[in-house]
């Protein structure tokens, strides 16, 4: 059974890269540590400059 | 997941002896009815050892570790085994070193089971053992800990962020300050920095560097002139000294011959004779023995008269000494002076000097007098060097400030705009991430309510009870509150049900759970849970769990509850889907034994069918059946029975008591299928005659005043065929295996059976 964690975690980065707030790749690349619990700080932070810059070069 | 075919236990619980309970063919419910003490918890059982590795119902007695308990008395836990076999495969559960063991590992089986001592569990529970029961469905423990993680990320960069606008602050007030220490040139602070940071430092620091080396030039020279004059002065002492030494030498040759000088040269040498030849036989000069002896004495006592010369001639050698040194002294001075002159000169004359910076009219003089008098002119002037040196110094560590403080400025403030940036779309992420997770548990817990409110209404319609909410207490971690709608108001449920009502409740509660997980692959297990069920609403919710039971892989519901036995004898229930087994009671030698696994009707029909068929077997069982069938129309036409005593009546007590007026309005109309439009199509059966025959033979046997025990020693054999035959036809066209007995009224002009496969007239007995 898919645990409510992993349903939950890819509902939320659907939603984060919905919202222009993730690149895709790094949504999906981050499900299984959003899943668990082990994202990190530095892990957002990256995250979030990546999607941002990326915005920027657009 | 493939259909059920066999259970076996093997020395688990009581099952003293090996015990199989075969499942038939395309029947998903399993209904074991039991008296108390027949084994009915120890099939529980042996489906909680295959899927979960426990044995539940020992669980909550006080009995601590219960493993050693799980094995029938006297035998070992070695000894247990339970094996299910399924149409494509099987599954074995074992005890190996106190666990339980399941191979193929791959086919265990999914298993839920709720026992009536647990009903309650989940309603009564606290809310956070409420919140641990279904904690699988909603637990997102590690998105909440992604979540707290955000939250610290965001927390920790507003810090980051306050300190970087208190640093830009602080970057603006000094370049303020240093501006205003300026004297504020230039239009503003920002300006006037940027233009003087951006100016050439090498400038200063060649400017810095030459006035070092002027000064240093100037103060090399400083020394010169009195050292110059000192030397000039020793010079003069020493050629004094030496005249004066001349005189004192020339006065002492007066006293001595002229010669004295060589005589006392050759004096000295014939006493650095005698010290190497005391005793002489001879003078070494003439050789003549005479006054030999005492020679060494008479040259000492010659040479004492010319030690004063002696004297002055040594003081005349140091004083040509001292000449000498002074002179080389003066020549060294004079070097260094002429080349400090030239240095000093040619830093002055060679350098192109800032305008601020003045410089001595004239060369420096080569004369020591003249260099004093020069230098004590311009002392002055050469102290402004040293303030123009302070002053570039000054200026240049301004600038690097100025340079230093822009780049901070620069700096903090690209931090706290990246800061500005990405703090909100973390914020907001955590804002999305939050919002998400709280719709998906809200979403989870609704669909829930939701479940067991439809699942609830099923057993009590229109009672309004139907409105049950699970919420998580925002305040608590882990807590989960249950209400429900009670006169129209929000409450706990476990504070105004009836008991009745909670363990529907808590079946309900039980049911929607369990099929939030794969149902098509989970075998539910509900081991006497209607025993406090009242008999208005068992029928419902019989009802309920039969077509419940067909969302799971299969459904096996234990009872001890008498009616529903009856019922499904009877055939008053659905029982297309139902495989109905009664276990008999349980003894330490036999263990679990079934008595029977199908209705009765279907059991006539076996009977009926066999070749040849038990004659006696066939005439007590359409006895017994047809009583049951004559007890239903009587009730349902209110025909005038006489009271007895427990309800026990005969044939001869219900068959006369339905009238022939009744008899002849009796039919049915059988759905026997749709037509191309897709109408349904029914037959009309008259229940006249089949009723009239059983008549018959019940009056011609008398059979009015036997019951069915004893009606098979009554039938001749052609008759007892007859009348099971009837009995059956009478069955086949009242009744519906799955859909029962028609029971309902709203058409207003029959009774039907569910989906009106059967429709039974008149409504009402004719008067």
């Amino acid at each position: 059974m898919e645990t409510p964690s992993r349903r939950l975690a890819e509902k939320i980065m659907q939603r984060l890269i919905g919202e222009g707030l993730l690149t895709d790749r790094q949504g999906k690349k981050l499900i299984p540590k959003l899943e668990s619990g082990k994202i990190s700080q530095e892990d957002w932070r990256l995250a979030l400059e990546l999607s941002d810059s990326k915005e920027g070069q657009v | 997941m493939s259909a059920l075919k066999q259970l076996k236990i093997d020395h688990l619980r009581g099952s003293v002896v090996p015990f199989s309970l075969a499942f038939e063919k395309g029947k998903k419910l399993t209904v074991v009815y039991g008296e108390n003490g027949a084994g009915k918890s120890t099939i529980c059982d042996a489906f909680d050892f295959l899927g979960k590795g426990t044995v539940g119902s020992l669980e909550n007695r006080g009995l601590g570790k219960t493993s050693r308990f799980w094995c029938s008395l006297g035998k070992k836990s070695s000894d247990v085994a339970v094996q299910l076999e399924t149409l494509s495969s099987s599954c074995r559960a074992v005890i190996q070193r106190s666990n339980v063991v399941v191979t193929p590992p791959e086919n265990r089986p999914g298993v839920e089971v709720l026992r009536r001592k647990q009903i309650l569990a989940l309603i009564e529970a606290t809310p956070s053992n409420r919140y641990e029961s279904i904690r699988r469905f909603i637990d997102v423990s590690g998105i909440e800990a992604s979540e707290e993680t955000l939250k610290g990320l965001i927390r920790d960069l507003n810090r980051g962020r306050d300190i970087a606008a208190a640093r830009v602050q602080e970057n603006i007030d000094e370049l303020r300050r240093t501006w205003e220490t300026a004297g504020s040139p230039g239009k503003a602070p920002f300006s006037w920095a940027t233009a003087e940071a951006a100016r050439d430092a090498k400038t200063l620091e060649t400017e810095i560097s030459n006035l070092v080396a002027l000064q240093d030039a100037y103060k090399r020279m400083t020394a010169h002139p009195d050292q110059l004059i000192s030397a000039e002065e020793s010079l003069k002492d020493a050629q004094n000294f030496d005249a004066a030494a001349i005189n004192s030498v020339e006065e002492c040759a007066k006293d001595v011959a002229k010669d004295a000088r060589e005589t006392v040269g050759l004096l000295e040498a014939a006493q650095d004779y005698l010290a190497k030849n005391p005793s002489p036989f001879v003078c070494p000069l003439c050789e003549s023995r005479e006054k030999a002896a005492d020679l060494a004495r008479r040259v000492e006592e010659r040479l004492s008269k010319f030690s004063s010369l002696q004297a002055a001639l040594k003081l005349k050698t140091a004083a040509e000494e001292s000449i000498r040194t002074a002179i080389s002294k003066i020549e060294a001075c004079r070097a260094s002076f002429e080349t400090d002159v030239l240095g000093f000169e040619k830093w002055r004359s060679e350098n192109i000097w800032p305008k601020d910076i003045s410089l001595p009219d004239t060369p420096a003089p080569q004369s020591a007098l003249e260099l004093k008098a020069w230098l004590s002119k311009n002392d002055e002037l050469a102290k402004t060097w040293k303030v123009a040196e302070t002053e570039r110094y000054d200026k240049k560590q301004t600038i690097t400030n100025l340079a230093k403080g822009l780049e901070n400025w620069r700096s903090n403030s690209e931090t706290l705009e990246a800061l500005d940036r990405l703090i909100p779309r973390l914020t907001k992420a955590l804002e999305l991430l939050g919002e998400e997770r709280r719709k998906f548990t809200d979403s989870v817990l609704t669909n829930i309510a939701n479940e067991v409110g439809r699942l609830y209404e099923a057993v009590h319609p229109g009672e309004g009870l139907d409105k049950i909410s699970l919420q998580l207490d925002p305040n608590k971690r882990a807590s989960l509150e249950i209400e429900a709608n009670f006169c129209g108001q929000c409450a706990p449920p476990q504070a105004y049900f009836s008991d009745s009502h909670l363990d529907t409740l808590g079946l309900c509660v039980f049911l929607a759970l369990a099929a939030l997980d794969q149902p098509e692959n989970t075998i539910l297990v509900l081991d006497d849970v209607l025993a406090s069920v009242d008999e208005p609403h068992v029928d419902r919710l019989i009802e309920m769990l039969y077509s419940e039971a067909l969302r799971f892989r299969h459904c096996i519901i234990t009872t001890h509850y008498g009616p529903w036995k009856h019922k499904l004898r009877w055939g008053w229930l659905k029982s297309g889907e139902c495989q109905f087994v009664e276990l008999a009671k349980w003894t330490n030698l036999s263990g679990l034994a079934v008595i029977r696994t199908i209705p009765d009707v279907e059991r006539l029909r076996t009977l009926l069918a066999e070749t040849p068929p038990d004659l006696q077997l066939v005439s007590s069982k359409a006895g017994y059946i047809l009583e049951a069938a004559l007890n239903f129309l009587t009730l349902l036409y209110e025909c005038a029975v006489p009271r007895k005593h427990e309800d026990r009546y005969t044939i001869g007590d219900l068959l006369p008591v339905m009238s022939k007026k009744l008899r002849e309005a009796m039919r049915v109309d059988v759905l026997t299928g749709k037509d191309e439009t897709g109408a349904p199509q029914r037959k009309t059966v008259i229940l006249t005659p089949i009723l009239n025959e059983l008549i018959r033979i019940a009056e011609a046997r008398n059979l009015f005043g036997c019951h069915f025990k004893v009606i098979s020693f009554e039938h001749l054999d052609r008759e007892a065929l007859a009348f099971g035959r009837k009995v059956l036809e009478l069955m086949e066209t009242l009744t519906d295996p799955d859909a029962g007995w028609p029971k309902n009224d709203k058409s207003g002009e029959y009774w039907a059976t569910s989906g009106e496969t059967r429709r039974l007239y008149p409504l009402r007995k004719p008067s």
